[in-house]
């Protein structure tokens, strides 16, 4: 039986949401934009590493090793300017120097044994561990093709599974995906109650004849079905970009729908809670940030500190994430999806009864 | 009748949002106390090491030398290793999450490393967390030396490099999480306030009243700002002193370019705030706006994780337009490379552009706005 009250009440809020151009424009323009950016722009590769190289002029074996470094594509050049090495990392001219033997490399390894100097702006501590590493890596490809019984026999083959090609947008699209769902909307259900109490519709609302749980659906649901508008559309965008979509669509869906009724029934809850728009987006923003930045999209929850790690526990991005990138990458192993999915809906249910009861509170 | 630019009424306007503001504890929690929550609490969340790797071990050799490779990845402090019956079990067991790396030893790996020829243990990183499987990565080379060392005995190449980190010997991540969250935060609350403050007074309709008083656009949204901009600084010296007392970060460089920046840089950040506001007449709009447009990319094009370097060519450039990445590189290198002026030129010279292009844009803007 569909409930009359309801209905008009869902196309109500759907009519005010959709009235303003702009925010329009935001709904289905925004998330695009910033997958096609994110997917485009960001690399967790370390590439364009800034090397300068200083030799003397006569040494032949570090003018070589030189050109290996700069025909990888991980290396720019950077001529030696004026100052010390030192100030050419301070100024960020330079990422790393590496100098050689003063007397130069060729002229060393004909005597024995030649010891270069490498300099790490290690601010980055990850990136400068990394670009070491490529330095070695170097070094020795240098040494085997001179032949060199010394160089390193043993080494590391490393395959990188479910993004052979290393892929920026594939590794980037399902985390911020779901950034993206979440940001849409929480942020339109945080206001949904804050305006009609600013604007002193509330009062109107609470004489007339409707339930609490029908007001807490009519307020919800609306914002429900715009987000997940945007799952197509988002999917498609990641489609577009070539990220992989291996799991079964209608999981991805489900999970979506799973999500976005919990972030709205969030975003409820927030509103009930405000007095003023002012306070509401200062709540959305408290709630938002750290769920951001706990969700594991941006840096591993596994590296958190034991008890920031049951915390994430209360993200609901968090499961997103996990089932998001499990399901866009790898496919649907249920195992792993349940659990999530639960632990999801489970923070939903409590988000939906918690605001149901607020509400009633609020009415009486 | 209107003259110019007259201080005592910008003073004015000051004061009253002066009165708003320690009136609305809200407001003044937000701008003091989020800050230095945030920066200490994500300071110590956001660590980029990963530790107790579960990496799968499929040994198709069994040999003395294979054990002895599993056990260096044991003793590195990085990996729990797990035994698993063959590559295509491990490769099941990432897909299933049970692991977020695997090591698969050839057969023959014993016999071709004593008769001399080149092997390699293959390792299967798990593609689908980005953030994890780069810095898994970045452990291989120190074990691979270990094992080259363990396994084949001391070699003695004829050139060799040793590698010196200048400015964090200790590979400490959190000297550069904590003033790179700083930068994030920051800017993120000094816009949200300043577009929240501006766009009460519409929606309270007190702009109207303001406007018919002889006070001029400019001395309005200078009064209106001026407080908050105060109120900002005072937040990131506290967060300074969360980063020097708490997390120990060293600050190499000069306190008063230091001020300098960071009074550039909110000046840029209040302006976007300031055009949000102004483009979007509705609180609604204006708070999804800010939080769109700032919270994403200031996070993920600003170089705070992901070094601008690395990015493809166009948002390279892209990026010169965010007054966040130029910050972040001056206050980074303030904070651990004891940088002279003239060594910031670039991201000063740029970050100084920014602000008047921005401000100047938001003030026309406003301007505009208010005349009919």
């Amino acid at each position: 039986m569909i409930n009359p009250t309801i209905v008009g009440f869902i196309r109500k809020e759907l009519s005010q949401a959709l009235r303003d151009k702009r925010m329009r424009g935001m709904l289905v323009i925004m998330p695009i934009v910033q997958l096609l950016m994110f997917g485009y722009a960001l690399s967790s590769e370390i590439r364009n590493i800034h090397l300068a190289v200083v030799a003397p002029p006569s040494d032949v074996f570090t003018r070589e090793l030189a050109e290996r470094f700069y025909s990888s594509r991980w290396f720019t050049r950077v001529a030696p300017g004026v100052g010390t090495p030192v100030d050419w990392l301070r100024s960020g001219r330079a990422e790393a120097v590496l100098i050689a033997p003063a007397i130069g490399a060729e002229k060393a390894v004909g005597r024995g044994s030649a010891v270069y100097q490498l300099l790490l702006d290690a601010t980055n501590a990850g990136r400068a561990r990394g670009v070491e590493q490529y330095v070695q890596a170097i070094l020795q490809s240098q040494l085997r093709a001179r032949g060199d019984p010394g160089a390193d026999s043993f080494s590391f083959s490393v395959r990188t599974l479910y993004n052979p090609a290393n892929d920026t947008a594939t590794y980037l699209v399902p985390g911020t995906l779901c950034l993206l769902l979440c940001l849409a909307t929480l942020t339109l259900t945080s206001m949904s109650m804050t305006r009609e109490r600013e604007v002193g519709t509330l009062e109107t609302l609470l004489a007339a004849p409707v339930s609490p749980w029908e007001v807490l659906i009519g307020k919800t649901v609306p914002f429900a079905i715009l987000g997940m508008c945007d799952v197509p559309l988002v999917l498609a965008v990641s489609w577009a970009m070539g990220v992989p979509i291996r799991g079964p669509l209608w999981e991805i869906f489900l999970v979506s729908l799973v999500f976005v009724s919990t972030s709205v029934s969030l975003g409820f809850l927030i509103s009930s809670y405000t007095k003023s728009a002012q306070q509401a987006q200062l709540g959305t923003f408290l709630i938002l940030f750290p769920a951001i930045q706990l969700s594991g999209v941006v840096y591993p929850v596994e590296n958190m500190p034991y008890v920031v790690k049951l915390i994430t526990y209360l993200d609901p991005i968090r499961y997103l994430v996990i089932m998001i990138r499990h399901l866009m990458l790898k496919g649907g192993d249920i195992g792993l999806l349940l659990p999530n999915l639960l632990g999801l809906a489970a923070i939903g249910a409590a988000a939906v009864f918690w605001a149901g009861r607020r509400f009633r509170q609020t009415l009486n | 009748m209107k003259g110019g630019f007259v201080l005592s009424r910008a003073l004015s306007i000051a004061r009253k949002e002066l009165h708003h503001i320690m009136r609305d504890p809200v407001t003044l929690a937000a701008s003091l106390g989020l800050p230095v929550i945030f920066v200490f609490f994500f300071g110590f969340v956001i660590d980029l090491n990963v530790r107790d790797v579960g990496l799968l071990v499929a040994d198709a050799d069994h040999t003395r030398a294979s054990r002895e490779l599993v056990q260096l990845f044991d003793a590195s402090g990085y990996f729990r290793t797990r035994p698993a019956a063959s590559e295509a079990d491990a490769v099941l067991a990432l897909g299933a999450e049970r692991g977020k790396a695997a090591l698969i030893i050839p057969a023959q790996f014993e016999r071709n490393l004593r008769a001399g020829r080149p092997v390699s243990g293959q390792i299967l990183l798990d593609g689908a967390d980005n953030a994890y499987a780069g810095t898994v990565a970045g452990y291989l080379g120190g074990i691979q030396k270990a094992a080259q060392a363990r396994l084949i005995g001391a070699t003695s190449p004829r050139a060799t490099i040793r590698a010196r980190f200048l400015f964090n010997p200790e590979l400490n991540s959190r000297w550069f999480i904590v003033p790179g969250i700083f930068v994030i935060i920051v800017g993120l609350i000094s816009s949200l306030l300043t577009a929240l403050t501006v766009a009460r007074e519409w929606e309270n309709g007190s702009m109207e009243l303001l406007m018919s008083t002889p006070v001029r656009p400019l001395e309005i949204i200078l009064g209106k700002i001026g407080p908050y901009l105060v109120l900002s600084l005072v937040g990131v010296a506290l967060v300074y002193g969360l980063a020097r007392g708490v997390f120990g970060v060293p600050f190499q460089g000069n306190h008063l370019v230091f001020l300098l920046a960071t009074g550039l840089f909110l000046a840029a950040t209040m302006a976007q705030g300031l055009v949000i506001s102004v483009v979007t007449r509705q609180q609604q709009l204006a708070f999804q706006l800010a939080m769109n447009t700032g919270m994403l990319p200031i996070q993920l094009l600003s170089g705070f994780i992901y070094p601008v370097e690395s990015m493809s060519p166009f948002f390279r450039y892209l990026t010169t337009i965010l007054p966040a990445r130029w910050y972040m590189t001056i206050a980074r290198a303030l904070f651990l490379k004891a940088p002279t002026l003239a060594m910031l030129a670039e991201p000063f010279g740029a970050l100084t552009v920014l602000s008047i292009v921005f401000v100047a844009f938001a003030l026309r803007k406003f301007k505009m706005d208010l005349e009919p």
